[in-house]
């Protein structure tokens, strides 16, 4: 019984490290797994939500990513971290889910999709300070998902994984069974594309700024 | 060093990626305004998608998935 009349809440307890949760659950412990889940829903759901566009889908993927983790848990060795190994299991599933959508087995993840001429960006201008102090919260999140959903799903789940995921180039390579160099060059064109389409927001007012299709920015060689 | 090859070397640079130096790179970016904006609002679009942090769970959706976990088995 506690008859403090401390004013300020008790601070929360540390978080569990992961490992210690990895190894409970392993034991049968739900309550573990559930706190893993808890961490990295949110997370799932994001990234799964990137690779196929809908809401309905993405549930599906995250569910069936945590199931199959839950399944094989057994079998999970602790070679990566708890997180990278349900991204892997999320991003299957997704593909899967892309693929079955599409009514064919093959995804253009491996496609050459240009030849590199594009890489001279449209518009290279400042931006105001702090970009995301710009806006809202709710309208900068709807800005960032409707631009990465706008680039092809090579550009898209390579930014996604490396950037957002913090994924190495490596991993990113073996999970989508692409070369390193691969991966490199798409995330080289994801993240100019995403450039140039977040510029049209955050340019500096009155910085000279050359519309979409321009030639290229005077000073550029 | 000229733009299109500070580009090709890009990501390479913002990810301190590899065993080069910078010296060229740098100072081409020293000498051309165009290619430091580049660089920097590369630099802040990562950034704006790293730190976003993902929405908050739907209650409903954690309990159906729970629902589902509970009636599973581990594989043994």
């Amino acid at each position: 019984m506690s008859t403090s009349t401390h004013p300020s809440p008790p601070a929360p307890p540390p978080p569990v490290p992961e490992a210690e949760l990895v190894a409970a659950a392993q034991g049968g412990d739900l309550g573990a797994f559930e706190q893993l889940m808890q961490r990295y829903e949110p997370r799932v759901l994001r990234l799964a939500m990137r690779i196929v566009g809908n809401e309905a889908d993405a549930e599906d993927v995250l569910q069936e990513a945590f199931l199959k983790a839950y399944a094989k848990l057994d079998s999970f060795q602790r070679q990566s971290s708890f997180y990278t190994w349900v991204v892997r299991i999320a991003v299957n599933e997704a593909l899967m889910k892309l693929r079955r959508r599409r009514g064919d087995r093959e995804l253009p993840l491996d496609q050459e999709l240009d030849t590199g001429e594009d890489l001279l960006p449209r518009e290279v201008e400042d931006w105001r300070p702090n970009p995301e102090q710009q806006m809202a919260r709710q309208e900068l999140q709807d800005l960032l998902n409707q631009n990465i959903a706008s680039l092809a799903l090579p550009y898209r789940i390579v930014f996604q994984l490396r950037d957002v995921e913090g994924l190495s180039t490596e991993e990113t390579a073996d999970m989508l069974r692409l070369t390193v160099p691969a991966v490199k060059s798409r995330l080289l064109r994801a993240r100019l594309q995403l450039r140039d389409k977040l510029s049209r927001y955050f340019r500096r007012p009155g910085d000279g700024s050359l519309p979409a299709g321009a030639a290229r920015p005077e000073g550029q060689a | 060093m000229r733009c299109k090859q500070l580009i090709a070397e890009l990501c390479a640079y913002l990810d301190q990626e590899g065993p080069q130096a910078w010296a060229d790179f740098e100072a081409h970016l020293a000498a051309c305004r165009k290619c430091r904006q580049l660089v920097e609002t590369c630099r802040q679009t990562i950034l704006l998608y790293r730190s976003e942090p993902p929405p908050p769970l739907p209650a409903a959706i954690h309990s159906r998935l729970m629902t589902a976990v509970r009636r599973a088995r581990p594989g043994k």
